[in-house]
């Protein structure tokens, strides 16, 4: 009963489960949704600015922004971030990069940029709530604990395959994102350049000294790899739950009412900077690296990655404390 | 008993929340013996099953499986042991076959090796490769049974394992039983029927509220406990006050010319002899056959059923 096999075991258990294949259909579901959703976009703006060349749909949304701007109730960090959102639109004239390319890599950059607010740490979560829970309510914890292996082996192989359980969620994320959304805008598109680095300042300034271009593709690499790491920080944490509760439905609503909760406190109560010490507000990685502003005041890249790893080390370790003490009175 | 018991179970308590659900629990089970744990429901079986094979943590007391102790060597003595704890729960959703290969795999090579051994053995080949949300009560049961015996343990542990069960299931799983016993496994079996016990195991105990009541062998127990005994016997005046100094309650007329008396089986001899002195005619004298749950309903006077 070597770590491979158990961890085989599980990895078995959690293909078959409906969970991961209802999972999978939602994924390519929304894919459809939201392609048809900007291809109609596109579409209708083309109809009301008169043209659709990329150009003259910038420049409005320039003036547009320039305009908000003017807004006296807005805070400081608000107009930093439709600052940065002017410094970007404008370089993007300035170097003739159209940010409204078309095709199903711009869709799948657009699609992680704006799913690890909400959406990925949802699906996250309702695939790692059950992974303990499930094993109790369904009484094959029994079995599991008596078969002569560790309780702390046999939960390290649960999340070791709760790990591959995330990485393979990414995958069928950019699969079906590439492959639903170049039925829309054609598969083309990795080359296509992609501006990073601009540091929206809390004064309201941005800060234009590190910007670069890179390939989309690199662009993509690097915000799936965010959006990786920080949803195993968020299945880390649905695995703790998971471990604590008895029902898989009750771990699933507290996870979701805990992300749902980080989500509104980025954009209700931003004034409230501590909460920045949330794992949940921490979520969105990538947006360090197309220049919005941090959701809260003080968050950095290094702050959020801390915050992350910090926040899943100490559920883990939660988790197998629990799980080795625990009575299974049934 | 000369042989070194593989079950040894010694003071075994367990407090949740400030309640004792256990109470005191000591027995051996013997190789190749079926070892029955009475009891009605809520009475301490199941958490005391589950104190066996490590899932809940004794507040005190001992369980030594093969030699180890559980506390100190929980794996090598589970390795001993193949259990199944209340119901028969495997993955529904897995087939027959995925859920014996995946408890085998955590137990090495050899128990994969077993699996269409154990599955033949139990009349599951047919229907193996289908999933288990597909199955019958029975059939999960017998799965389960198949998964407990992978890992060719020397300890056998079954929670109420005729749940589910059709009377002809119920006897192919104790010929069974006793053929596991018979090539020197040790089988422990909870159950709250008492018939259905009687005629698989060799060893019972009773438990309630958390405490053995009584243990031995069946057959001593049947032996030991007061039965009724009807005598047809002339004349009944005689017999009557004769018998009552072996009754263990009052003498009462049967069926016409006959007498009920309350006794142990051991004393009708004795009884026998009495009344040939005393002038008295013994027609027939017949035992109303005992069950196990004479022997419980006598030991706790009757209160509660089962």
């Amino acid at each position: 009963m070597n770590f491979a096999h158990l961890v085989w075991n599980e990895w078995m258990k959690v293909l078959r489960k409906r969970r991961l294949h209802v999972v999978l259909a939602i994924l390519v579901v929304l894919m459809v949704v939201f392609s048809y959703a900007e291809l109609q976009t596109a579409h209708v703006l083309a109809r009301q600015i008169g043209t659709s060349d990329w150009h003259a749909r910038l420049q409005q949304q320039l003036a547009n922004a320039t305009n908000r701007l003017h807004n006296p109730f807005l805070s400081d960090a608000e107009k930093a971030a439709i600052q940065a959102n002017i410094s970007i639109g404008q370089y993007e004239l300035a170097h003739n990069i159209n940010p409204y390319a078309p095709g199903a890599p711009g869709f799948m950059r657009t699609f992680m940029d704006q799913g690890m607010s909400l959406l990925v740490p949802l699906l996250v979560t309702v695939l790692a709530a059950d992974m303990v829970s499930s094993e109790v309510s369904g009484g094959t914890v029994k079995l599991l604990l008596t078969r002569g292996v560790s309780r702390t082996r046999v939960l390290a192989s649960k999340l070791a395959a709760l790990g591959l359980l995330v990485a393979l969620l990414f995958l069928a994320i950019a699969v079906s994102a590439y492959g639903v959304a170049g039925l829309f805008f054609g598969y083309s598109g990795f080359g296509l350049p992609v501006i990073i680095g601009f540091h929206s300042l809390p004064n309201g300034t941005v800060d234009v000294s590190h910007v670069q271009l890179i390939p989309q593709w690199e662009y993509l690499w690097m915000s799936y790899g965010c959006g990786f790491f920080a949803s195993l920080s968020v299945a880390c944490l649905a695995f703790m739950v998971s471990t604590l509760v008895r029902s898989t439905a009750s771990s699933m609503g507290i996870m979701m009412a805990a992300l749902v909760a980080g989500a509104l406190l980025t954009t209700l109560a931003n004034r409230w900077t501590a909460a920045k010490y949330l794992p949940v507000v921490n979520l969105r990685l990538s947006n360090y690296l197309n220049g919005s502003p941090p959701p809260l005041e003080g968050m950095t890249f290094l702050f959020s990655v801390t915050v992350l790893a910090v926040s899943a080390l100490a559920a883990v370790a939660v988790s197998f404390a629990v799980f080795a003490r625990r009575d299974f009175l049934g | 008993m000369a042989e070194q018991p593989v079950l040894r179970v010694e003071g075994l308590r367990k407090r949740v929340r400030g309640r004792w659900l256990v109470d005191g629990v000591t027995f051996d089970v013997c190789p190749g013996e079926v070892f029955g744990f009475l009891g009605p429901n809520g009475a301490g079986k199941t958490t005391t099953i589950r104190m066996l094979v490590g899932l809940v943590k004794p507040t005190a007391g001992r369980v030594v499986i093969d030699g180890m102790d559980l506390a100190q060597q929980p794996l090598a003595a589970l390795r001993q042991v193949g259990c199944i704890v209340e119901n028969p729960d495997l993955y529904p959703y897995l087939t027959g076959y995925e859920n014996l290969l995946l408890f085998a795999q955590m137990q090495g090579p050899q128990a994969v090796a077993r699996i269409d051994t154990v599955a033949r053995w139990l009349h599951l080949s047919e229907r193996l490769h289908d999933k288990v949300g597909t199955y019958s009560l029975g059939m999960r049961q017998r799965l389960g049974i198949a998964q407990a015996l992978l890992g060719a343990p020397k300890l056998l542990i079954l929670d109420e394992p005729s749940n589910g069960l059709d009377p002809p299931g119920i006897r192919d799983l104790r010929h069974f039983l006793r053929q596991l016993a018979s090539q020197g496994m040790a089988v422990l079996v909870s159950s709250h029927l008492l018939a259905e016990v009687e005629l698989l195991c060799d060893r019972v105990a009773f438990i309630r509220d958390g405490r053995v009541v009584r243990s031995g062998t069946v057959q001593a127990l049947l032996q030991e406990t007061a039965g009724e005994v009807e005598w047809q016997v002339d004349p009944l005046a005689t017999a009557r006050s004769v018998l009552a100094r072996f009754a263990c309650g009052e003498v009462l007329p049967g069926r016409p010319g006959a007498l009920l008396c309350p006794m142990a089986a051991d004393a009708v001899p004795a009884a026998v002899a009495a009344l040939a002195a005393a002038g008295c005619q013994v027609r027939a004298v017949a035992p109303r056959r005992l069950t196990l749950e004479d022997v419980f309903l006598a030991t706790t006077g009757g209160g509660g059923s089962l």
